[in-house]
Order: structure tokens, then sequence, then C-alpha cells
């Protein structure tokens, strides 16, 4: 049964060598300096400041949450789209197949038309949204005095 | 033949992996590694015959959760200090135990598993597992209705986990 | 035989359709017109759309419905089977989101000014129906799928004051926890396919002949079915989960999930076999015993609520033990457990419905000092509220003592009577925390006014009356629940 999975073989190999070849080729090609400015990470140019280990910002993990819920999605409709030619002629299926998948489909699309339109997958954009918010917020507090009485906590 | 070596390569990478994972000091590496550990546990799906848990283990737990866990760790503030060798030994020791019971005992009638209906031809097909999920998918009489509520489930998963990692205002006016 | 939905599968199916239609037409609405605040109306319609298609199920007491074949119905060939009094409990969990909303409307919608509406409405609309399908599961893939599509949204929901640390908390321990005890369900139900080929309920009596594979997949799966209806020894989580919640929240959590959990575990109970009566009736026994001693020294008055529903899930266990003792009397129990769990659903909704408005007056706080002597100054919440301890204590009179009467009957029905006394005696060791509640209440010296004066809650207000009514009618008239 190997046999059927030849490609993925072949993709798998081919990517590795690119990436080694280009690595052992760059060493063989590039002239060695090993000067404290040599050995340093290459930043365009710019000296780097501090450490590269430091927090990143939480927006990369919404979009990695959202791209796990769209990678379930694609787990899920894998096998429904290479049946769906099938499905077509069995009796009691047939075009009833392309309704079930597209309700699925149509379900999570929502999802992702909803959190597209409230900016939460923005990156810079946001940040301006965000603040004008925060501004409209303060102007209405400032002009509601006495200030709105705030939870205890 | 072929078999036999593949399964020889992709076991012993899963095994190595899995113990850099555990060993490396720096958590990041430990992730890059569960990459190779992923891989090697997609590889024995598809040996048993099993060609969408393989595909499945490839997209969501290779694609998906190993970048869900890199994010996760670059979030957190860098954790450089000494791994904790007492506690790893711990965890292999029990690993260990239940996998010599489970090793010792298979053969025993107590675990023998109930006889599957009818295994597909391995040998000849390049999906066996696929087409006849497709199509319990598909069909009223099977999984119909649980593949459209996970629909309505992954809905709410998506708009749950926006909702938490939503960027957060500093007003708070709750209760006006 | 393949073929398109039978007049079965669509009577189970559209409450779940009202349902998630309701999600979609509020995210819709959200999306492209998010100034028109409709979330709370469609929300309403949509809960109100599923209690009026299951309601023709509800009412079908022992006749079968036009069109469909015998009760209980079964739908999508197995996937879902109801009877008529698990539609009471469904219509039970419908209700428990609709107060939610209603309590919600003047507090949690208004949280961070008011950006996360959308998310709360489209969150409790999931999880009742995450709860219908639970309850009515009787396929592995429904059982799963339900149990997760309840608890999903009730994680996000438990942490939805963001900016408050109890909340968070409460969101991360409930994930953490609930998370572990799915993996308990999902690898329980792997090994039983393993051990006996099946996926149907059918599956727990071939594991119970089978080997030792499919026995250690029994064990899990009853783990993971334990943790959520809150059994010793997977309690811990409640009393901090159920404290830092919201309060709406936390009434949706202890009505609505409980029950679906509950009807689950006796969808999926072992007929009698080698575990016996005896292990229910021990494992009944500690919970309660815990539950109660863990509960006498408790300041907060959301976590002795909370105990106080843990000692009741414990009750229900003795339900359990009546049917392991004599296997014929599976139709009463389960109407029992029915009746059960629509009385204490209906009396934790009230509670903890009082709760929430009395805590606003307090400036959010439900330590017992901080709501001293509240009963007086504000005599319809605090009065709803101790009418509903009440009856959680099981006095007669109320829809409480109703419910722990037919389990207890259905016990020594069965032959368990020294269980049965075992059982009385701790709910009356449980009455010293109740009466302590009451205590607060109308303490003499009252608290002084903690806080900025709480918004008028009007709905809320109005619709605490339902629960409350319904503790009193239920405790006097039980037929409509019981009997179905």
């Amino acid at each position: 049964m190997y046999f059927h999975y030849a490609n993925i073989l072949v993709f798998l190999v081919a990517g590795m060598a690119f990436v080694f070849l280009n690595m052992v080729i760059g060493s063989l090609l590039r002239p060695k300096r090993k000067t404290d400015e040599g050995l340093e990470p290459y930043e365009c140019g710019e000296e780097t400041i501090g450490s590269s280990w430091f927090r990143f910002d939480i927006r990369y993990y919404t979009v990695a949450l959202v791209y796990i819920v769209f990678a379930v999605e694609v787990a899920f409709l894998f096998p429904v789209a290479r049946v769906m030619r099938q499905a077509f002629e069995i009796e009691g299926i047939g075009g009833l197949a392309l309704i079930e998948a597209f309700l699925f489909v149509a379900i999570l699309f929502l999802g992702l038309a909803y959190v597209w339109v409230k900016g939460d997958l923005n990156w810079v954009r946001a940040f301006q949204r965000e603040f004008e918010e925060r501004r409209r917020l303060e102007a209405e507090r400032r002009a509601s005095s006495p200030p709105p009485a705030r939870k205890a906590s | 033949m072929a078999s036999l070596l593949a399964f020889l390569l992709f076991a012993g990478l899963a095994v190595v992996c899995a113990l850099v994972a555990l060993f490396h000091r720096s958590v990041v590496h430990s992730a890059f590694a569960l990459l190779g550990t992923l891989l090697g546990v997609a590889d024995l799906f598809l040996q048993l015959g099993a060609d969408y848990l393989a595909m499945t283990q490839v997209l969501i737990y290779v694609g998906g959760i190993l970048v869900l866990i890199l994010f996760g760790l670059m979030l957190t503030p860098p954790d450089r200090r000494e791994l904790r060798p007492a506690r790893i030994f711990l965890g292999l020791a029990v690993t260990g135990a239940g996998a010599l019971l489970f090793l010792t005992r298979m053969d025993s009638g107590a675990w023998k598993a109930a006889p599957l209906q009818e295994l597909p031809d391995l040998a000849n097909q390049a999906s066996p597992t696929a087409e006849p999920i497709g199509l319990a998918f598909l069909e009223r009489d099977s999984w119909l209705l649980a593949f459209e509520f996970a629909s309505v489930i992954l809905l709410a998963a998506l708009v749950g986990a926006v909702f938490i990692a939503r960027r957060r205002f500093r007003v708070d006016d709750e209760g006006a | 035989m393949p073929g398109p939905l039978t007049p079965s599968d669509w009577l189970l199916a559209a409450p779940l359709l009202w349902l998630a239609g309701g999600v979609v037409a509020i995210l819709v609405l959200d999306a492209f017109r998010p100034a028109a605040r409709h979330e709370a109306g469609l929300a309403f319609l949509a809960l109100l759309g599923a209690a009026w298609s299951l309601w023709p199920l509800a009412e079908a007491a022992g006749e079968p419905l036009e069109g469909i074949p015998g009760l209980p119905v079964r739908a999508f060939s197995g996937m879902l089977e109801a009877s008529p009094g698990n539609a009471v409990v469904g219509l039970l969990c419908l209700g428990a989101a609709a107060l939610a909303g209603i309590l919600s409307l003047r507090s949690l919608c208004r949280l961070e000014s008011g950006r996360h509406r959308t998310a709360l409405w489209t969150l409790l609309l999931v999880a009742p129906a995450g709860m219908l399908v639970t309850l009515a599961s009787s396929h592995f893939a429904t059982l799963f799928l339900g149990i997760e599509t309840l608890s999903l949204p009730l994680y996000v929901l438990s942490a939805l004051r963001r900016t408050e640390e109890g909340s968070v908390e409460a969101g991360l321990k409930y994930f953490l926890l609930g998370a572990f005890a799915s993996g308990f369900l999902v690898f329980g139900m792997a090994l039983l396919y393993a051990g006996t080929g099946r996926m149907d309920p059918g599956a727990v009596t071939a594991a119970l002949e089978g080997g030792a594979l499919a026995r250690a997949g029994l064990g899990f799966l009853y783990a993971g079915l334990l943790f959520k209806l809150a059994i010793a020894p997977f309690h811990l989580w409640v009393a901090d989960v159920y404290q830092g919640a919201p309060t709406p929240i936390t009434a949706l959590m202890a009505a609505g999930t409980k029950a679906a959990a509950a009807l689950a575990l006796l969808h999926w109970a072992p007929p009698a076999g080698p575990l016996g009566s005896g292990a229910w009736a021990l494992l009944a026994c500690a919970t309660l015993a815990l539950a109660n001693l863990t509960a006498l020294n408790q300041e907060n008055l959301k976590r002795i609520l909370a105990l106080s529903g843990v000692a009741h899930a414990g009750l229900l266990l003795f339900a359990l033990a009546a049917l392991q003792a004599a296997p014929g009397s599976g139709a009463s129990v389960e109407a029992a457990v029915n009746f059960y769990l629509v009385a204490y659903g209906v009396s934790a909704l009230a509670a903890f419905g009082a709760l929430e408005l009395l805590e606003r007056r307090a400036g959010g706080h439900a330590e017992a000092s901080a709501l001293r002597g509240l009963g007086r100054r504000f005599p319809v919440a605090g009065g709803i509220l101790a009418l509903a301890v009440l009856s959680l204590a099981g006095i007669p009179g109320t829809a409480g003592f109703l419910g722990k009467y037919f389990v207890f009957a259905e016990l020594v029905r069965s032959g368990e009577v020294g269980v049965a006394l075992l059982g009385i005696l701790l709910t009356l060791w449980s009455f010293a925390y109740y009466l302590r509640i009451l205590v607060v209440l109308y303490m003499k010296d009252a608290a002084p006014a903690g806080g900025p004066p709480a918004v008028q809650d009007t709905p809320a207000a109005v619709a605490l009356w339902v629960p409350a009514v319904l503790v009193v009618l239920l405790g006097v008239w039980p037929a409509p629940a019981h009997l179905l």
C-alpha cells in the first residue's frame, strides 16, 4: 500500500533536500569571518536590541485559534468531498449531499465573517479603531456625570 | 519489507523526537521536536490502514496544534530554568509501567478486542477509510446529525476563542 | 436504509434547528447591522421556538405522537432517543438559558460597554443545544458532541467578567478540568468500542460481560460523566467555578448541566451487573457526606449553594442504586429522576437568580457578612431565595421535598431500606447549612449598604417569579412533571 503514498514521500524528500542543500551550499560559499559583528543575527543592518526570546502579541494566538477551527473543518470536509460524486448516485442521498455539505460550510463561514467584521483579524487598524472607541467611551463617561457606578471588586 | 523499513524509520523518529522534547532545555525546541513525534505517529496510523486518521493527524496536530503550542509558548515569558529530572523520570516510570503491563497482558484473553466486522484489504487500497467516513457523514442512518452538529460546536468554539483572546479595554463601565 | 428525514428525526432535530438558527441570525445581524441591538430578542425567539417544538413530545403522556412510531422517540436511527419526561427536562434546560439571559440583560450584557453581547447570546443558545443533545444521546457520537457543546460555551461564559480574577480563574479551572474529563470520556468510549465493537448503550451491557479492556473503558466513561455531574471525588471544581462564574451563568450550570449529565448517566447506566447497587449507593453517600461537611464551614453563599448542588447530584445516584437493586423498575425510576431534576432545577434557578439580585445590592459580594439582613430590606428577592432554600432542603410543600420523596420511595421499593434511611439522615444533616442561609438573610443587624445603589432590574425581578411559582406549584401538584 505504500506505493499509493509515493508522491507524499517525494514531496517530503524534495522539501527536506531543498532546505538542506541550500544550507550546505551556503556554508561552502560564504566567507568565514568570526568577528563579534559577524556572529550577530542579521536584521537588515540594524543592530539588535535585547534578546529575541520575548513575549509575542496575543493576536498571533487569535489567528492560530481561527486556523485550528478551520483545520478541523477541512478534516471533516475532506472525506465528504471525496465521496460527493458517489453520493449523488446513492438513492436517498443524491442532491441532499450538496445541501448537507453546504450547510456545514455555511455555518462556519458565518463564523469567519463575524470574526472578520468584528475586526478580530485586523492587524494594524485594530489599534486605530480601538483608540477611537476608547475615546468615544471616555467622552460618554465624562458627559454623564456624576460618574457611573463602578462595581466594587 | 518496505513496510518494515518505513515502520522502523518513522517509529524511530517518533521515539527520538519524543526524547528530545522531554529532555531539551528550551521549551521552544521541545515544541519543534514534537513535530517529528506527531509525524511518526501519523505514519503509524497510515500503516495500520487508517489513512483518514493519518491525514487528520498531520492536518490538525502537525499543522494546527503545534502552531498553537508555539504561539502559546511565545506568549509566555521565557523560562530557562533547569529541568527537573526527577519529575521527568517519574513520568517515564509511570508510562513505562503502563506500557509493560499492556505488553505482558496483551496476549491474554482479558485484553482481546472484539472481532471487527471485516477489515478492508489494506494492501490494495489507497484510502480504505476516507470514503466510508465521507459516506457516513452524509447518510441519515449513520453520522449525519453528528456531522452537522459538529459545525455548530466549531462555530461556538470560534466565537468563544476569539472572545477570550480579544484585546481588552481599560474602560470598565459595567452596570452603569 | 438511507433516506430523507423521518417525522421523528424532525421532532428531535427541530429544537436544535431553532437554537442553531438563532445563533446564525444573531451573528449575521451583528456582523452586518451592528447598530441594531437585536441579539436578546432573537435569542429569546430561538429559545421560545425550541420550547415550542419540544412541547408536543413533553405533552405526549403515554400515547405515541401522530406519525411517529412509539415512545420513547428514536431519531437518526438511534443517535438520539427521548421520552416525554426527557422532553420536560429539556424544557427546563431551555428555561434555565432564558432565565440566565434575562438576568444578564442589565448586568453581563453591559460588560465592557456591551462589546461582548453577541458572544454572550450566541453561547447562551449553544449551551442548551448541547444539553438537549446530551440528555437524549444514545450513541457515543451524540454523547460526546453533546457534552462538549454544553461545556464549551460554559467555559467561556464562566470567564465573562474578564477584568475580575475570580471569574477568569473559574473559567480556566473549569476548562482545564473539563478538558481532562472529556479526555477520560472519549478514551473510555474508544476502549469500549475496541472491546465490544458497539457505540450504543448496549456497549455497556456487552462490556460487563466482556474483558478487561471494555471494563476499563467503562470506568473511564463513568469518570467523565461523573465529573460533569460533580460526584465525589470529581466534585472539587464545583465550589470554585460556581463562585467565580457570574451568577446568571452559575444558575444555568446548576440547573442545565446537572440535568443533562444526570439523564445521560441514566441512559448509559449499566443494567444490573457486577457493579451492583452497593457501588452507586456508596458513591451517593460519600458525595452527600463530603458536600455537607464542606458546606458547613463556608462563608460564601454561592459556595454553599454550589455544594448543595453537589449533594443533590449525590442524591440522584440513589435512584441508580434503586435501578440496580430492582432491574424491572426502569420506567418509575426514570420518572422519579425526571421529576427530581425539574424540582432541583427550578429551585436552583430561583436560588441563584434571587442571590444575583441580592448580590448586586451588596456591591457584588456573596459573602454571608455582606448579605446580612438583606432579606428584610428586599422582601421579594429575599423571600424567593428563602423559598428556594427551603425547597433545596426538602421541606414539605415544596418541589424539592417531593423530588427527594420520589427518589427515596424508589429506593425503599427496591428493598434497600437501610440505604434509604442512611440517605435521609444525610439529607437531614444538610439542614444545618440551609438554615444558616435563612439566618443570614433575616439577621437583625443588617449589613451596611455596600457600594452604590444597584440598577432597577424589572425584567429579572419579574422573571424570577416563574421558578418561584413552579417550586410551590410542583410541590403541591406534581402530576404534570411526574406522571410523564
